[in-house]
C-alpha cells in the first residue's frame, strides 16, 4: 500500500467503524479509503471509541512484531466493539495476556497444537468428517450445512483435545450451537454459557483425579511439573479460549469457504480434478475469506511511529488483517481468487506473538473438509442465490449465518 | 549487537550484527535474509525459522524447551541433530554463532 498524505477528516459525516463488506467475500468499499491513509483513526459504531486502524501487509508484520504493543483487555482505550461494564465481560486467557504471562500460559496448550501432534490426528478428523457428511446425506436436501456439519466437526476436535469423555460431546454440540447459531434469545446464551462453565469446572476436577492423554491433563501435568500454582479458573478460561478460538472460526470458514468455492465453478472444478491443489487451495481461501479481520485489537504501550504517523501511547489499534492479505503490493489481483497460489504467509492466522495457535490444525480441518465434500457429493450446490444467504456484517468473526444447500 | 553468520543454501554468507533484545530469527528477518520465514513472529508456534546450527563455532547454545523440539519434528526440511528454532535464539548470548539455512521453511 502506498503511504498517502495524512488528510484531517471531518468526523461529523465520517461512518463508524466496522463496516459492512461488499460482498461476504470482498472487503468493504471503504476500505478504499486506506490506500491514501493506510494508518488513520475511526470511530467504533457501539462503544464510540476513537482507535487507529492499521492497514498493509507490511505495517500490519511490522506492529504486530512490536514489544510497545499489548493485547492486554485491561487499558482504558482497549478497542472494544461493544461497551459492557467489567462485570459482564467473560475472563480471557492468553490471548489478552501479555509477556510472560501470555508464553506461560500458551504454552501449557502449545505443545498440542504443534505440527507432528496435529498430523496425528488426521485419521481421527478424517472419521468425524466422514460421520458428518454420512450424516447430512442421511437428511432430506435442502439442509443447513452450517448446522449440520460446518459446527459439528470442529467441535468434536476440541471435545477430543481437550480430553471431554465422548457421552458429553453432544452437550457441547447443543449449547455451541445456541450461542453461536443466532437464533437462541439472550437467556438460553445465557444459560448455555452458565451450563458450559458449570461443566468446565467438573472437567477440570476429573482431569485432576483421573489424568488422561490429552490437553488439559497434561496442562495441570506442567503447571505441577513447574511447581507453579494454579486455579480451576485458569484452566476453565483456556478451555472457554480454545472453544471459542477453535469452534466459530474453524465452521466460518468451512461454510464460507464452501460457498466461495460454489461460487467460482472454475476454480472448484481444478480442485476436483486434482487433490493436490487442497494444500495451496486451503491458504488461498483463509487468504480470500479473512473471517478474522477485525479482530486483532492491540493497545499502544509507547507512543509508536509508524508508517509516517504515531501513534500516541494508550491509544487503541485494530490490525485490519483482510487490507494485507489484499495489499496489491504483496499478492497480484489480489481481489482474485486463485487456489494454485495460495501459500503461507499471509495474515489470515494473525502475525507475531498472537499468532493462532491452532493454524496447523484449521489448515487440517478445511483440507480434510474439502478433500471429501465435493468427492462425496459431487452434485452439491447451493439451495439459494449466494447473495441471499445472509452474512455476519460487523461480527468481530465474520461468516455467514447459514448456509442452505442441496444435492 | 552481536554479530551472526548466516550461510546460505549455496554457500553464500551473510553476516549481521544484530542489535540488542532480538532473536537470530528476528535479526534475519530485519535484515531480509532469505531463507528464513518467522511466520509467527517468534511465538515459537510455526516452524519456519529452521536452521541447523554449525556445531564447530563452537559457541554454546540454550537448552530446548519442549515446544520447539516438537515443532523441529514438523519443519519442511528433516530435522538433524543441530537443527534449532531461530526464533528461541537470543543473539546477545551467542557473538560469533553460525547458522546454516535450510533447503526450505514451508
Amino acid at each position: 500500500m502506498s503511504m498517502g498524505a495524512i488528510v484531517a477528516q471531518a468526523d461529523v459525516d465520517e461512518e463508524t467503524f466496522p463496516y459492512e463488506r461488499a460482498c461476504p467475500y470482498q472487503p468493504p468499499l471503504k476500505y478504499e479509503q486506506f490506500k491514501h491513509e493506510p494508518i488513520k483513526q475511526v470511530t467504533l459504531r457501539d462503544s464510540g471509541l476513537r482507535v487507529w486502524v492499521v492497514t498493509g501487509y507490511e505495517n500490519i508484520r511490522l506492529l504486530l512484531t512490536d514489544p510497545r504493543i499489548s493485547a492486554s483487555r485491561k487499558h482504558a482505550n482497549f478497542p472494544f466493539y461493544f461497551n459492557a461494564p467489567p462485570e459482564f465481560r467473560t475472563e480471557t486467557s492468553f490471548i489478552g495476556y501479555d509477556q510472560p504471562e501470555h508464553g506461560k500460559t500458551r504454552g501449557k496448550a502449545a505443545v498440542t497444537f504443534t505440527n507432528r501432534r496435529v498430523k496425528m490426528l488426521r485419521e481421527q478428523i478424517e472419521q468425524i468428517t466422514d460421520e458428518a457428511i454420512d450424516n447430512m446425506l442421511q437428511m432430506t436436501p435442502p439442509v443447513d450445512m452450517h448446522y449440520v456439519l460446518s459446527l459439528r466437526i470442529p467441535m468434536t476436535v476440541i471435545c477430543i483435545l481437550l480430553g471431554i469423555p465422548h457421552d458429553k460431546h453432544e452437550f457441547f454440540q447443543e449449547n455451541g450451537t445456541v450461542l453461536l447459531g443466532g437464533t437462541a434469545t439472550m437467556e438460553q446464551r445465557q444459560a448455555a454459557l452458565v451450563d458450559v462453565n458449570e461443566y468446565l469446572y467438573e472437567l477440570v476436577a476429573l482431569k485432576e483425579r483421573e489424568p488422561g492423554d490429552d490437553l488439559l491433563s497434561r496442562a495441570i501435568a506442567e503447571y505441577r511439573a513447574a511447581g507453579e500454582p494454579y486455579e480451576h479458573r485458569d484452566l476453565v478460561n483456556l478451555c472457554r479460549l480454545l472453544m471459542n478460538g477453535g469452534h466459530e472460526t474453524t465452521a466460518s470458514m468451512i461454510s464460507l469457504g464452501t460457498a466461495v468455492l460454489l461460487e467460482h465453478p472454475d476454480q472448484l472444478e481444478a480442485l476436483k480434478a486434482d487433490d493436490s491443489l487442497v494444500i495451496p487451495a486451503v491458504e488461498e481461501l483463509i487468504r480470500f475469506c479473512t473471517i478474522g479481520d477485525i479482530a486483532v485489537p492491540r493497545v499502544a504501550l509507547e507512543d509508536i511511529e509508524i508508517g509516517g504517523v504515531t501513534i500516541p501511547k494508550g491509544d487503541g489499534i485494530l490490525c485490519l488483517v483482510l487490507t494485507g492479505n489484499r495489499d496489491e503490493t504483496v499478492y497480484e489481483n489480489p481481489h482474485e481468487l486463485i487456489l494454485s497460489r495460495g501459500k503461507r504467509g499471509h495474515l489470515g492466522f494473525g502475525h507475531g506473538l498472537h499468532y493462532c495457535i491452532g493454524a496447523d490444525l484449521a489448515r487440517l480441518e478445511l483440507q480434510i473438509v474439502w478433500s471429501k465434500l465435493f468427492k462425496r457429493i459431487p452434485t452439491l450446490r447451493l439451495a439459494k442465490p449466494f447473495s441471499e444467504i445472509p452474512s455476519k456484517e460487523r461480527a468481530v468473526i465474520y461468516g455467514l449465518w447459514g448456509l442452505p444447500i442441496t444435492w | 549487537m552481536a554479530k551472526i553468520t548466516y550461510v546460505h543454501l549455496s554457500g553464500a554468507v551473510t553476516v549481521i550484527d544484530v542489535p540488542p533484545n532480538n532473536s537470530v530469527m528476528r535479526g534475519a528477518v530485519l535484515n531480509g535474509v532469505d531463507g528464513i520465514v518467522g511466520e509467527c513472529g517468534g511465538g515459537a508456534m510455526c516452524g519456519t525459522c529452521h536452521v541447523y546450527v554449525d556445531e564447530s563455532c563452537g559457541v554454546a547454545l540454550p537448552p530446548m524447551r519442549d515446544v520447539e523440539d516438537e515443532l523441529l519434528y514438523g519443519t519442511a526440511s528433516p530435522r538433524r541433530a543441530n537443527s534449532r528454532l531461530s526464533c528461541q535464539l537470543k543473539a546477545d548470548e551467542l557473538e560469533g554463532l553460525v547458522v546454516h539455512l535450510p533447503e526450505k521453511q514451508v
